[in-house]
């Protein structure tokens, strides 16, 4: 007999619960909020505005237009903020821009786009740059999709905004354009000026750089809820639009190598797309390991071949393994995960045999016997064969954690320096931080790297945590190393431990230990899109990647007048970043741009003007730039009304740090009587005390003796009655004219320090600010000797209730012979 | 055939009034797709879903959910409803007081639609569904969970949510649109049959040898590829020439249908279903362990799996045992065409499962070449060292 079964109750969990399909609140003229609820406001789009920071918090980035510069062909993107003091919904119309000395010249609206910032948790900081936790944004949905969704909600006391995206069409005249932005606002409407300044230099169509960005397929169809060709190539697309080329999506949709070969050729002639990605196709055995097949690698490049040649002599002919990079992702990351003995090697090796049978194959071919033919085969040699490693020396071996790379004899594997094995190492960004070790990547071979959850700051970053400074300066670092490709491992993980995420749009850390790590892209199914959702870094990469063009244009312009741009580029970008690492944020790279745009349309101008270089030079009477530009025959250049004079072609002023701003500024008429300003801030004033400025009444502390010998305030320290504080150390008190005066508008504040022992010194240097007490500033080693000490901090720092400077103390665990020397000081 | 009971308390309305209200239900939409698509999932064969705005085939509201599955990877294409959606604020895992699944669904000519719930998170382990006949049009389905037929197979604590397939043996499947998805919450009478009794003694515990017609149920096969699912079946010798069960006469077959491209490894898995692993208490051997061994005999019928050989070795099949915290013991066999290849291994190759058993799987490292590629499975034991 069969029995029943009966459960007990249980009670359901039942969280927040609604159905309504627009989630809440339409921004219609009848809504309960108007623009009295709000403050609108406007940042760069270097900015990251935080839904939840106060809005006090970006008084510095502050404007009240949207504010723009660019090149033609070019995308810049500005924000709207709005700070709401009651739940309200926003929506922004742009209008067209007119050029204010011609009003014939117009940039249509419909070449902007208006997007809805969405903002994601950032629970934890791991990228270590102190970038506080809180909502940041980062995917950007259309406008119209956001509004249809309710995304465009701003709750009482936090930040809503909207991400104008403008596109500068190639035949735009140069000039300066103004326009407005209507922000509605319930039954109100504000209008937010918008000015946009178009510089005479135009980015390429056709980028020189390359990109690997792969496109997780399964991902795709997780959460596009589809599994068609179509969708793919969508992502693709979204890709291609932000100027950088998908892994391997010549084989989606297609059969063979001559599919393969088909596409790649559509979407480089049609979409642009920068870099034909190879994957690891079929199988062989090398050397006992399972390695890509060589002759399928072959067919491919062959099948690239014969689609270039057929191209000859058309209007679209092209070089398509010129375009071919093959990342070979079965040997990833050799530095961090345990490959056998001879894995790598075999890997190497096999890209070699494939290169040589593809070139064999081709030589056979009679088509291939033209000029153009032999051309291909000649670029079969430089297909990147792409390994995301570092190089097999002191170097780049200090970077690997899966120890030193072996042959299968157990002897030590090496790539080779002059790039004889055919492999292009991509590295990432830490390699680049020393000059020396940078150099070791010059092997003659098309040099790539890569980015993803390490190296963290201060090394450049796509982490949603860092700043959009320091994924725009992956553009800047290329350019200024020669890395011609970058490679990154995900644009659409939105998977974590568990699985598939439920919910892509909120969840940052997905267990990298990187916030935002492997998504720029985010599905825009949920929304009731059939297409992807970018996000603001993808924007930022985009800003790289043009940035990355007009460094390009500068360096070879420079270079066919028999000029280098480094030192000019080196000087723009010292506030910016330096190797691998960033140094600043929004302002330093929108100076940072400005200069650049200034300098390259200068530089394609008539007046070919170019700062040949900057050099900087401490001397007894403080630091001194010397500047030496070139100019095209016939141009004058002015200083002030003063005309300057040429000596073997180059224009050469010296400046000094005198004054509260110091700027190199000349004024350039060319021949025709066309005249444009050029101007370079060199720096804030420099105050210079030296040792001889200083008294001894300016110290106090634990003072025993004193002498002023040497150049140098003197002092043994020991414990005294009364001492300060009762531990172990021993401090001296500075309270000189140049301490009190330490303000944030100080740069650098200088001090040398004399350590006239044998042994290292530990130091620490605290500042006592009025109202606040003392805080540490540095804390170092003193080595034997003078010491040059450089407080950095007061310029950047938060100056929230802190008063005036008082003293610095100097902490100290050896007091037994120290010296204080002069003070430079310079300012912002 | 031993039976379990257990008497119901009340049900899920009727505590929260006092009233005596025994068969009272109460039925709640957690599906009405005006918010978007969250919650919603699809096998990587299955074809597209999106939402619709089309004002004909929305049930209420202004959206219902589009879905266009295709027979092009897949005879049995399906899609998945969680019961737990934290973006839409709902959580109804607990499936101990659910009645039915109640579903308006649109189809564009009459078909047929087979429904059912689903235990992993990405709906790869099924219950047997339902099959329901749509005329052309609106229909509406009601579900009401065959409990004791799912128990057999899977564990009714982890279920995830409900799944909807569709008969992918059809030329061109018709869209179908989906809408005001409901569950009625009320008390249910069902039986539990104790039918998983895998045979035992003191010198071996069978796992599966095929031969009862309850093992039909007991494996179920998945990949995560995007191309045509893994079939798994239980067969008779006698039917494939020259092969003959080591055990019996049954055995079952797995075939796996290569990749299309290469760009990723992927896996099919073949899992066991978790009431079986309870049958075959597996604590019993924790402390006798080292006396004990895992046994089976695998044939290889179909094609090399040499795509890509791991650490050297071809037509390697993984077994992959997860404890119930996650952590993996791991065993592995090679196979050859034609032959009954006899794996055994020391019981405490598994010792961490064996302790806390979680999940056991075999897992193949799909291949990417065109190619036929079966398996048989049989006499999955384990036995005492003699």
């Amino acid at each position: 007999m069969i029995k029943k079964k009966v459960f007990g109750s249980v009670v359901a969990v039942l969280t927040a619960f609604t159905l309504c399909g627009c989630g809440g609140q339409s921004n219609t003229p009848t809504a309960d909020y108007s623009a009295e609820d709000a403050t609108v406001w406007c940042a760069p789009a270097s900015e990251k505005v935080l839904a939840n920071a106060s809005a006090t918090a970006y008084d510095a980035v502050k404007t009240k237009s949207v504010v723009l510069s660019s090149a033609k062909n070019d995308y810049e993107s500005g924000q709207i903020l709005i700070t709401a003091s009651k739940d309200l919904a926003f929506t922004v119309t742009l209008g067209d821009l007119t050029d204010t000395s011609n009003a014939q010249n117009v940039i249509k609206k419909d070449n902007f786009k208006v997007y809805t910032q969405q903002y994601m948790a950032v629970t934890r900081n791991w990228n270590g740059n102190g970038a506080p936790t809180g909502d940041y944004p980062d995917a950007i949905v259309p406008q119209e999709v956001a509004e249809e969704y309710g995304l465009n909600r701003v709750a009482a006391g936090k930040n809503g905004g909207a991400w104008l995206e403008f596109y500068i069409p190639e035949n735009t005249p140069a000039g300066n354009y103004t326009g407005s932005a209507t922000v509605r606002i319930g039954k109100d409407q504000v209008s937010v000026p918008v000015s946009l300044k178009v510089y005479d230099v135009t980015v390429p169509s056709e980028l020189t750089s390359k990109s690997l960005f792969s496109i997780n397929k399964t991902q795709v169809v997780a959460h596009e809820l589809d599994n068609s060709v179509e969708m793919v190539d969508k992502y693709a697309d979204l890709l291609m639009q932000y100027k950088l080329s998908p892994t391997e999506i010549c084989g989606n949709g297609t059969s063979g190598a001559e599919g393969f070969a088909e596409k790649a050729y559509r979407l480089v002639t049609e979409k642009g797309m920068t870099t034909i990605g190879l994957s690891n196709y079929g199988n062989e055995d090398v050397n006992g390991f399972g390695v890509y097949n060589s002759d399928v690698m072959a067919e491919y490049l062959v099948a690239l071949a014969e689609k270039s040649l057929s191209t000859e002599n058309s209007e679209r002919q092209v070089n398509l393994l010129e375009k071919t990079a093959f990342y070979d992702w079965q040997v990833d990351e050799p530095f961090f995960i345990s490959y056998q003995n001879g894995e790598v090697a075999a890997h190497v090796s096999n890209w070699k045999t494939t290169v040589e049978k593809t070139k064999q194959i081709l030589t056979e071919k009679e088509e291939f016997q033209t000029e153009f033919g032999q051309e291909l085969i000649a670029t079969v040699e430089k297909v990147a064969h792409v390994i995301t490693d570092y190089m097999t020396d002191e170097f780049g071996n200090a970077h690997r954690t899966a120890g030193e790379l072996k042959n299968k004899d157990g002897s030590p594997f090496y790539y080779a320096s002059d790039g004889s094995d055919l492999v292009n190492l991509c590295p990432k960004p830490d390699a680049y931080d020393s000059e020396e070790e940078r150099t070791t990547y010059n092997t003659g071979r098309e040099k790539w790297w890569y980015n993803c959850n390490d190296p963290k700051y201060p090394n450049v970053t796509y982490h949603m945590d860092d700043t959009m400074a320091s994924a725009i300066s992956v553009g800047w670092i290329m350019a200024q190393n020669d890395i011609t490709g970058n490679l990154y491992w995900c644009v659409n993980s939105h998977t974590d431990g568990n699985g598939t995420l439920e919910n892509p749009y909120n969840t940052a850390h997905r267990g990298s230990g990187a916030n935002g790590d492997g998504f720029l892209i985010y599905p825009g199914k949920y929304y009731g899109m059939n297409e992807p959702v970018p996000s603001i870094r993808l924007d930022a990469i985009r800003d790289g990647q043009e940035d990355y063009e007009l460094i390009k244009i500068l360096k070879n312009v420079y270079a066919e007048k028999g000029y280098d741009a480094t030192s000019v580029i080196k000087t723009i970008t010292k506030n910016f970043y330096e190797g691998g690492s960033i140094l600043g944020g929004s302002e330093e790279y929108e100076t940072a741009r400005e200069l650049l745009l200034s300098l390259t349309e200068a530089a394609t101008s008539s007046a070919q003007f170019m700062i040949t270089s900057v050099a900087e030079k401490e001397t007894e009477t403080g630091r001194k730039y010397t500047i030496q530009a070139a100019a095209a025959d016939g141009v004058k250049l002015y200083e002030g009304d003063k005309e300057l004079t040429a000596e073997n072609g180059l224009f050469t002023v010296t400046k000094g740090l005198g004054e509260a701003q110091n700027y190199y500024s000349v004024r350039i008429v060319d021949a025709n009587g066309t005249e444009r300003t050029f101007s370079l801030y060199l720096g804030g004033k420099e105050v210079v005390y030296p040792a001889s400025a200083i008294v001894k009444e300016d110290f106090a502390g634990d003072i025993q003796a004193y002498e002023f010998a040497d150049g140098y305030h003197k002092f043994t320290l020991a414990k005294q009655e009364g001492s300060i504080t009762s531990d172990e150390k021993l401090r001296l008190d500075f309270t000189h004219e140049s301490v009190t005066e330490i303000s944030s508008t100080t740069k650098n504040y200088i001090l040398t320090l004399y350590n006239g022992t044998q042994n290292d010194i530990g130091f620490e240097i605290q500042i006592e600010y009025e109202g606040y007490g003392l805080e540490s500033a540095q804390i170092g080693t003193l080595k034997q000797g003078a010491n040059q000490i450089d407080l950095n901090i007061f310029a950047t720092m938060n100056w929230n209730n802190k008063g005036k400077v008082k003293k610095l103390r100097i902490v100290l665990t050896d007091g037994s012979e120290i010296g204080i020397g002069g003070i430079t000081v310079y300012g912002v | 055939m031993a039976v379990a009971v257990s008497a119901g308390i009340c049900s899920f309305a009727a505590c929260s009034n006092g009233e005596n209200t025994e068969n009272a239900e109460q039925t709640v939409t957690i599906y009405d797709f005006e918010r978007g698509t969250f919650g919603v999932g699809m096998a990587a064969t299955f074809g597209k879903i999106e939402l619709n705005r089309a004002e004909e085939y929305v049930s209420s509201g202004k959206s219902s959910l589009k879905l266009m599955p295709s027979s092009e990877k897949s005879k049995a294409p399906y899609m998945y409803l969680a019961f737990s959606s934290s973006k839409l604020g709902f959580s109804y895992t607990d499936i101990t007081e659910l009645k039915s699944v109640n579903l308006k669904i649109y189809a564009e000519k009459a078909s047929t639609v087979n429904v059912g719930i689903y235990f992993s998170k990405a709906a790869e382990v099924k219950s047997l569904p339902e099959m329901f006949t749509l005329s052309q049009g609106w229909n509406e389905i009601v579900y009401e969970p065959n409990y004791t037929l799912i128990s057999i197979q899977a564990n009714l604590d982890e279920c995830y949510g409900t799944y909807l397939s569709f008969d992918g043996d059809v030329a061109e499947l018709p869209a179908f649109y989906l809408d005001d998805v409901s569950l009625t919450h009320a008390r249910v009478e069902w039986v539990q049959e104790n039918l998983i009794r895998p045979k035992r003694t003191e010198e071996y515990q069978e796992i599966c040898d095929f031969e009862n017609a309850y093992q039909n149920l007991m494996f179920m096969a998945y990949g995560n590829s995007g191309t045509l699912a893994p079939e798994l079946t239980v067969v008779n010798a006698n039917d494939y020439e020259g092969v003959t069960a080591p055990s019996g006469e049954k055995m079952l077959k797995l075939q796996i249908f290569p990749k299309d491209n290469a760009t990723e490894n992927t896996w099919t898995q073949v899992t066991a279903c978790s009431p079986l692993l309870e049958a075959i208490d597996f604590s019993r051997f924790v402390d006798d362990i080292d006396s004990y061994r895992f046994c089976m005999d695998v044939y290889q019928f179909g094609d090399d799996n040499d795509q890509r050989p791991l650490n050297g070795n071809v037509n390697l099949i993984e077994l992959n045992l997860y404890t119930s915290s996650g952590s993996m013991d791991w065993g592995g066999l090679t196979t050859k065409k034609g032959e009954w290849v006899s794996y055994s291994t020391p019981l405490s190759t598994f010792k961490n499962f064996v302790a806390s058993p979680g999940k056991f799987m075999f897992a193949f490292l799909d291949p990417i070449r065109d190619g036929e590629y079966v398996w048989f499975f049989d006499n999955i034991r384990i036995e005492k060292i003699a």
